[in-house]
């Protein structure tokens, strides 16, 4: 009576969250879906969508006139020149701040508010900045006596890659920095009786053991950045031409602006099925990493 | 305070606006009428932020005053307010009595049945008074509501695109304002090499509606086509297609160093900063750059038609109007409030709280073309969109499929027009997506 009494509370604790879950995540995915098998115009009644199978993958994926696959390529340059870049200041910014120094708690607390800002908020906010007119081309020409067009072809995902470095980096700071606060002072001791430099201390102590931390903030920002929105589409809106158009701005145009909710929603299942089967990967080199450590 | 101004508005639109035309007795049994069959009813009107709206804002304190009507506007963002309108055709339910309309959006909420045709309000004397004067309203914009032969919104600001120059430029180089496109074009070269931090011209082309709305006004002097006029089917593969987009290539090599970029925002500032010699925008811009406070180059600038492509000269008509849901339970309280907001016996009150205008009285009055130099020039550049009609086309097609082609249109003609794609190749691809959605 008692064993299983303890076996069910579990079950009926999770319940609640479950069913929330269930009905806000689950039964939105299956609608989603059901409409990407169909062909429905937005502003068609939603259930008279005309069933096509799955015409609107194959339109998506081979069709000539389909930009999905420009999309997803920005979408990939994307999240490695954001994540990249992330990581590695990340890192170095949490050893430099590892170190006892004045007023740490204030440049730690300094870097919450890029995160805290409201997105579409940075996005028109970096517009202004990036304009040709703007802060941004005021330093650069102040320095190199050139103004560069960020609104151009060449230059706008870089501007949009920029900001999200400067909004996300402090993320990778605060987890990386919370994990070098809780690595074993011994190992260093000891290392350096050994006679290890700083370099190998870094490669062989502080980077092993906090492996398994970088991958876990790299999986959580990965699942954020492979759907971001806000930014892009407050700065360029997608352009100029679709050199800003990343899968969720893509996504956002096809249904909302070429009001064709069934392509719309074939590109968020697969889009969906990238960021769920790419994270599996992650959190499995986790497992391994992990294990191995 | 409120009460006080109040009174003193209906006070002077009594005694001013209506003792004027005569009309004051008409507005008074009017309203009066109004009154007994709607006292305590509420109108809620979903808006778009536009200067016009706040015209309206200081205008309903006084109807509500004199009809015991309650009005409450809903006021949102252009874009999100298409969307939100959309998204009510879809789940087939509204929340709102009136609706601010716009010509792209008519073929789609009228078509859908989602608001009513107005023809049985407009002929009813009982319900429009003479002061509302529905003839006064320039056909080009009241024909912007039509579907089907029914009249769907009363339109209430007109819009059109010509041409911004600098007066103080053109004379200190002694230059004359371009009447050919090809002028336009050196014209905007000539001030982009003689004329320090300015470039030629300003124009908006950021990705998907802004962009076509800007290229359907280069498409037809070059000949171009959305559709075949005859028989309505795709024709984006004329020749004056590409032609259209080539030029506007050649002309972005004179606007100021991100245009691609541009919405209208973006493109009034450079102008109203003084950092383009000429502007290609639309007619609501005006205002705005005649204000000083806003503008650096206010009382410095003429208004000119379009000039003429090797097709001819065309322009276009875009607006906004208030129509009425087909599911309102108020429609006399709803009727009675568009009357009032658009009526030419309220007019004066309207244009002088910054609404935009789109009735004959108004534009053609010799005495405000005096004072606002683009009334004219308005005028005139409607003729250039009622030559596009006559010839079958429009920079808008009056369709509810509207919305997809002009993104099919926004999307590949942005590419070309920054080179990520061929103009060729753009062109077939347009022509492909649109007869995938009108047929072939």
């Amino acid at each position: 009576m008692t064993s299983r009494g303890t076996s069910r509370a579990p079950l009926l604790l999770i319940t609640p969250a479950f069913a929330v879950v269930f009905v806000l995540a689950a039964y939105s995915l299956f609608w989603l879906i059901q409409l990407s098998l169909t062909d429905l115009t937005f502003g068609q009644p939603f259930d008279q969508g005309v069933p096509v199978g799955l015409e609107n993958f194959r339109w998506l994926l081979f069709d000539p006139s389909s930009t999905f696959w420009p999309a997803a390529r920005l979408t990939g340059i994307y999240v490695l020149g954001t994540l990249v870049p992330e990581l590695v200041l990340g890192l170095g910014i949490a050893l430099l701040l590892n170190r006892q120094m004045r007023l740490r708690s204030v440049y730690t607390a300094a870097l919450i508010i890029p995160i805290v800002l409201m997105p579409a908020m940075v996005g028109m906010i970096a517009r202004l900045y990036f304009s040709h007119d703007g802060l941004i081309n005021f330093g650069i020409e102040t320095l190199a006596g050139v103004k560069l067009n960020w609104g151009g072809r060449e230059l706008a995902l870089m501007a949009v890659i920029l900001v999200d470095i400067w909004e996300w980096t402090p993320f990778f700071i605060l987890i990386l920095l919370a994990g070098l606060q809780t690595l074993p002072v011994e190992a260093y001791e000891a290392a350096k009786v050994d006679g290890a430099s700083n370099w190998q201390a870094f490669r062989h102590i502080t980077l092993p053991m906090l492996l398994p931390l970088i991958l876990t903030a790299l999986v959580l920002r990965f699942m954020d950045v492979l759907r971001i929105f806000d930014v892009i589409f407050a700065m360029f809106g997608g352009g100029p031409g679709t050199a800003t158009t990343t899968l969720p701005l893509y996504i956002y145009r096809t249904t909302m602006l070429a009001e064709d909710v069934g392509r719309g929603s074939a590109a968020s299942v697969m889009l969906i099925v990238m960021i769920v089967a790419s994270t599996l990967l992650l959190v499995r080199l986790r497992q391994r990493v992990m294990f191995q450590a | 305070m409120t009460m006080f101004r109040t009174v003193a508005a209906i006070g002077a639109l009594t005694l001013g606006t209506w003792t004027s035309i005569g009309q004051a007795q008409d507005f008074d049994a009017w309203a009066e009428n109004v009154r007994a069959a709607n006292e305590g009813k509420e109108v809620v009107v979903a808006v778009a932020s536009h200067p016009s709206v706040e015209a309206f804002k200081t205008m309903i304190p006084a109807f509500e005053e004199a009809t015991g009507i309650k009005v409450t506007l809903d006021e949102m963002e252009e874009g999100q307010l298409g969307q939100k309108l959309t998204l009510e055709v879809s789940s087939g339910t509204t929340s709102y009595d009136a609706v601010m309309t716009a010509i792209e959006r008519n073929p789609k909420v009228a078509s859908a049945g989602y608001i009513e045709p107005l023809e049985p309000w407009l002929n009813d004397p009982e319900k429009t008074p003479d002061w509302f004067d529905y003839a006064d309203i320039l056909p080009a914009y009241s024909d912007m509501f039509l579907w089907d032969g029914q009249h769907y919104a009363i339109p209430f600001a007109g819009e059109t695109v010509f041409l911004f120059y600098r007066k103080d430029l053109f004379e200190k180089h002694g230059l004359s304002v371009p009447s050919t496109y090809d002028e336009l074009l050196e014209t905007a070269a000539f001030f982009d090499d003689n004329e320090d931090n300015v470039n030629g011209v300003s124009f908006r082309a950021r990705l998907g509606w802004e962009f076509t709305y800007t290229w359907s006004i280069f498409l037809f002097p070059f000949d171009g086509r959305m559709v075949d006029p005859e028989t309505g089917k795709p024709d984006l593969t004329a020749p004056g297609t590409a032609a259209s987009l080539d030029y506007m290539r050649k002309l972005a090599e004179h606007a100021p160093v991100g245009v691609e970029s541009y919405s209208f925002p973006e493109a009034w500032d450079a102008f109203m900063l003084g950092k383009a010699a000429m502007m290609v925008e639309a007619s609501a811009a005006a205002p705005e750059v005649e204000n000083p406070d806003k503008s650096l180059v206010a009382g410095n600038v003429g208004y000119a038609p379009l000039p003429a492509g090797p097709a001819g000269a065309f322009s276009g008509v875009w607006g906004w109007g208030l129509g009425m849901t087909a599911a309102s339970e108020n429609k006399d309280a709803t009727w009675a409030l568009i009357t009032y907001l658009t009526g030419r016996g309220t007019q004066d009150d309207y244009l002088a709280n910054g609404g935009i205008p789109s009735r004959s009285s108004s534009l053609g009055d010799s005495a405000l073309q005096a004072e606002l130099p683009y009334y004219g020039a308005t005028l005139d550049t409607l003729k250039q969109a009622a030559a596009l009609n006559e010839k079958g086309l429009g920079v808008v097609l009056p369709l509810p499929e509207w919305g997809q082609f002009s993104d099919i249109m926004g999307t590949d003609g942005a590419r070309a027009f920054i080179g990520e794609i061929p103009v060729d190749e753009a062109v077939t691809s347009m022509q492909a997506q649109a007869e995938d959605l009108l047929g072939k």
